[in-house]
């Protein structure tokens, strides 16, 4: 075939530009002499078809991974068998048999690969053109160069700071990557607002486990147990760190008995010997009842309780009139059930009782606290088989020195709502972000790896609070609907592209190394080495003048290299932590995992307290504190006995298992109402009306972590519950059959969503899985199911800041 | 060097330099008449977010210029895990659309071996269209025409015309239409199988 002759002389024409300069330097460079006709050499710090181990975050659970790189490329994921967090949580089931039976990991570990080449990803820094933002505007990128996006950013950052209002940049960030450099960045440069992810997630359940045990993430021995009771979670499906099918299940085949309170038929419910449906919002008055009962037929632990709690006389007294019948009124669970079940519970030994997401609404707290209080009652705290408080030393964040910040959070968090947790309310700095409340108003967001508009309850609010903003920074791997909102969007990495240290979801101390088994796919920086060069271009020192971000923080040398640098901020904090390494020392471990061999230890309340801590401590009353270096009282660390001997006790105000708090009397929630001394039920506040009669839920499943991992491809190939699913009854009154397109309307929106019909769901309510909907994201994730944050209000838990994301009421009807 | 693959490396230059970065005013002047345009560098502004759009942002209209995109197929081994729980059955085989696949490892081989590495300061993938086409004028210009023929028949030629044909159909951008439907004519006869090839242009 022979081009004609026109069109030959035409692109000859077109040609002959080459040659005036035009077109810029081309992108192929000559290679060194030395290398030119060598192969290729392998990229990633590995040899070819090694086996790099790692941690994986395609979900906060961290669970240990193998990573093959062939060819330079990622090719296999498999489980780490040196890594806990993807076998058990109690160290003596670890030592005896990983080796034998193998660690696992979830549907979302395998399918990382897919997320590190998603052709969806940010590649290049983005600027937008389009200066209008909202919901659906294209915000008209222009991809611009490394260097104008950090000169852009960092002459934003340095003017805030220049103008003396450093206060008024928000900074939003994951919970578990990087967090600590972001933390010393905003201390450094002066705002208080660094907040990061928890008020979407648990703040409710550690207030709730704060106010009885002094501990914010007690774990349950499920594979110790002989009784499981679940409020509101679905820990089979919605794994987070992935030994929990293999501990639950375990804990059944010994003998276990699994029940499972939940509206929705979870997976989890599905695995279990019993389900029991419950109306939203009264896990509270169920555990309360079922106190009644044990107290009622004596079926207490009360040698335990006599010992170990606070106020058993107040909580007896209170829940003396919480009789079965009156929970059945409120639960929807026969009275007679309530008593089995109660029995149940407190005759097997040793039981343990839970709640996760399931509690976030407006009685979430005080459920939680109650439910928790039937642990107490019964004795089944510390011991195998029931919850126990972590030991989580692992590395430490070396603070700096900063000066203080003289301006309160912009949420006020911590003047406000009395069981704040340091990671910010999200819910609250959106509505006064909104409606331009607050004791200032905030000029600039960096928002790393989060996605407010779907993850913050309420979503027409955030979208208005993120207009507000004079200047907004997404740093993220996928065009998450906040991305759209920015005004640079910086290309981030996946976690196959970058270090962290992970010490969480066992019960004794372990440190699993996540660190880069491939670099980087567009030469981007991690996000650590973005913050430290954003740290360089300002210019940010300690208060004693060092030169933090420059500094390696193990050789005191100036380093340039950002990933070095790096490197020794984390052996720095492994040298301080508990494990006492270096990071290179960490990676030649087996699995890359540092465990302590002192293992999982139960009745830690039981400790004596050494006479050498003893000697240097503060006591007051009953209890005893360490000391700061100025003499003054720092870490509460234990109790005194009527005996005078010093344990550790629970670190709550007494000591002892709060059933009864009372720091709590005369004391205000953050909407200045008294807050309840005892675990009082008292309905959610949003109640189903005549106009909005259902109640809507969400909830999570093993194929998808919160609204991040939608676009990915082997992900989506999953059976996906992205439906609206409903009681067969209750359609069959609304005249909606199964497949049917749906409105789900709330006086703040609606969305359209498939028809599930099922029994297995309370007939008063409907539910769908959280995280879909997206309307950006990627192609695969984009108008696939319904996002129900468009439906909600946005508030916090008064006492916790928790997003109250499971309170909404709905009216339902064909499209 | 003959002047018939001068000419030739030139329109590869060209259209490497179209896909590689949005064009400027003074490119833009040069080549309007070719794509029968006119007042293109008026119109810069819009055409940086056009291609931005099109080859760099994520999004609805993004088409992305790799040949892994089209090419590669990602296949996880049952291998992955050790676990008895494991169901190997479970894992996908063969799903295409992700980047970075074996071509983008073989075409930087390939580049290696011809001498020639990536600009550090180019942020992108060895497999991006304007890598591979700068590849391709870059053997002509050193009048290596066989190795131009067979990187055109086992890399460039496999996937560009996939992928000219979805720029050309997309409505985001009459530019890169025309610069699809030309590049796709131009391509058309640097790919044909006859053995006249080299008088081909």
């Amino acid at each position: 075939m022979k081009m004609p002759e026109v069109t030959r002389r035409e692109f000859l024409k077109i040609a002959g530009i080459s040659g005036a300069g035009i077109l810029g330097n081309g992108i192929l460079v000559k290679t060194a002499k030395a290398l030119a006709g060598k192969p290729i050499p392998t990229e990633g710090p590995s040899e070819n078809g090694k086996w790099i181990p790692s941690c994986c975050h395609m979900c906060g659970g961290t669970t240990g991974i193998m990573c093959q790189v062939v060819d330079g490329r990622l090719a296999r994921i498999k489980p780490n068998n040196h890594n806990p967090i993807g076998f058990t949580n109690i160290s003596d089931d670890f030592f005896a048999n990983i080796q034998k039976e193998g660690a696992v990991i979830c549907p979302k570990g395998n399918a990382g690969i897919m997320a590190l080449y998603d052709p969806d990803r940010v590649k290049q820094p983005l600027r937008r053109t389009n200066p209008e933002k909202g919901i659906g505007v294209d915000p008209r990128w222009k991809a611009i160069s490394w260097e104008e996006a950090y000169g852009e950013i960092t002459a934003r950052l340095k003017a805030l700071r220049d103008a003396g209002e450093a206060h008024k940049l928000l900074w939003f960030s994951e919970d578990h990557c990087f967090t600590h450099i972001q933390d010393d960045f905003c201390k450094l440069f002066g705002s208080p607002n660094y907040s990061m992810h928890s008020s979407n997630c648990d703040a409710g359940r550690k207030a709730s486990f704060k106010i009885l045990m002094g501990d914010e993430r007690p774990l349950i021995d499920a594979i110790n147990s002989k009784y499981m009771l679940i409020f509101g979670w679905n820990p089979l499906s919605a794994t987070k760190f992935s030994h929990l099918p293999r501990i639950i299940t375990r804990g059944i085949e010994r003998g276990a008995r699994l029940v499972i309170v939940d509206p929705n038929f979870s997976y989890t419910a599905s695995k279990a010997h019993e389900w029991v449906p419950i109306r939203p919002g009264t896990d509270g008055a169920l555990a309360l009842a079922m106190a009644h009962v044990i107290l009622r037929d004596g079926l207490q632990d009360q040698p335990f309780i006599d010992e170990w709690t606070a106020g058993f006389e107040e909580f007896k007294k209170y829940v003396s009139d919480k009789t079965p019948a009156w929970a059945e009124e409120i639960t929807t669970i026969p009275a007679e059930r309530i008593e089995r079940l109660a029995r149940e519970f407190a005759t097997t030994k040793p039981a343990l009782v839970d709640v996760w997401s399931g509690a976030h609404h407006t009685n979430g707290v005080y459920a939680g606290w109650a439910i928790g209080a039937l642990a107490a009652l019964t004795g089944n705290i510390e011991k195998p088989g029931t919850l126990l408080s972590p030991e989580k030393k692992g590395n430490k964040h070396v603070e700096v020195d900063a000066p203080k910040i003289s301006y309160p959070r912009f949420d006020e968090g911590k003047e406000r709502f009395p069981y704040f947790h340091k990671s910010g309310v999200y819910p609250e700095m959106m509505n006064r972000l909104a409606k331009g409340e607050g004791p200032y108003q905030p000029k600039m967001a960096m928002v790393i790896f989060q996605n407010l508009l779907m993850e913050v309850v309420g979503t027409k609010t955030v979208e208005e609070a993120l207009k507000k903003l004079e200047f907004i920074v997404v740093v993220d791997t996928m065009m998450s609907e906040t991305a759209e909102f920015a005004d640079i969007v910086i290309p981030g990495t996946t976690y196959l592209e970058r270090y962290d240290l992970n010490t969480h979801w066992v019960t004794w101390p372990v440190v699993g190394l996540r660190q880069p088994v491939v670099k980087p796919l567009f030469g981007q920086p991690t996000e650590y080495e973005f913050v430290c060069e954003l740290g360089r271009r300002l210019g940010l020192k300690e208060g004693n003048g060092n030169d933090i971000f420059w500094t390696g923080r193990m050789s005191g040398q100036r380093i340039e290299d950002k990933t070095k640098w790096y490197e020794e901020f984390l052996s720095k904090e492994l040298k301080e932590g508990e494990p006492k390494i270096t990071l290179e020392e960490l990676k030649a471990l087996p699995g890359a995992t540092w465990v302590s061999t002192k293992g999982t230890r139960y009745n830690k309340h039981l400790d004596v307290i050494p006479e050498e801590k003893l000697a240097d401590a503060i006591t007051e009353g009953n209890l005893i504190f360490s000391k700061k270096e100025d003499g003054s009282k720092d870490k509460q660390i234990g109790m005194l006995k009527p005996d005078g001997t010093a344990v550790r006790g629970f670190f709550t105000p007494s000591g002892k298992l709060e059933l009864y708090a009372a720091k709590h009397v005369d004391k205000k929630d953050a909407e200045g109402n008294p807050l309840q001394p005892l675990p009082v039920y008292e309905p959610r506040k949003w109640q189903p009306s005549t106009e909005y009669p259902l109640f809507l839920i969400n909830w999570k499943e093993a194929s998808q972590t919160h609204s991040r991992t939608q676009n990915n491809a082997f992900l989506a190939e999953l059976k996906v519950t992205d439906g609206l699913r409903i009681n067969t009854k209750t359609a069959a009154k609304l005249g909606i059959r199964n497949g049917d397109w749906v409105w789900a309307e709330s006086p703040y929106g609606k969305v359209k969503a498939k028809a599930e019909l099922t029994e297995g769901i309370h007939p008063e309510v409907v539910g769908t899985q959280h995280g879909w909907g997206h309307w950006a994201m990627g192609k695969i994730a984009k108008g696939r199911g319904a996002h129900t944050g468009f439906l909600a209000k946005t508030i916090a838990c008064p006492l916790s800041g928790q997003s109250l994301n499971k309170e909404i009421c709905v009216r339902v009807y064909r499209v | 060097m003959s002047t018939e693959f001068e000419g030739k490396s030139g329109v590869y230059f060209l259209f490497s330099r179209l896909f590689r970065e949005a064009p400027d005013p003074s490119l833009l002047n040069k080549i309007e008449s070719f794509f029968e345009a006119t007042d293109l560098a008026d119109k810069v502004e819009e055409i940086v977010v056009e291609y931005t759009s099109l080859f760099v942002a994520p999004g609805e209209y993004s088409i992305p210029p790799y040949e892994s995109f089209y090419c590669d197929a990602l296949t996880i081994d049952a291998s992955t895990a050790d676990s008895p729980y494991f169901q190997p059955l479970c894992m996908p085989t063969g799903m295409k659309g992700f980047i970075y696949g074996s071509s983008a490892r073989a075409v930087g081989k390939i580049y290696q071996e011809g001498g020639f590495e990536l600009d550090p300061n180019f942020h992108d993938l060895p497999d991006h269209i304007a890598c591979e086409l700068e590849f391709v004028g870059r053997l002509y210009e050193k009048g290596k025409r066989e190795a131009a023929r067979n990187f055109l028949k086992n890399h460039l030629g496999r996937w560009a015309f996939n992928f000219l044909n979805n720029l050309e159909k997309q409505d985001r951008s009459v530019f890169y239409q025309r610069v699809a439907k030309s590049l796709g004519n131009f391509l058309k006869f640097e790919c044909a199988s006859e053995s006249k090839f080299v008088k081909a242009f």
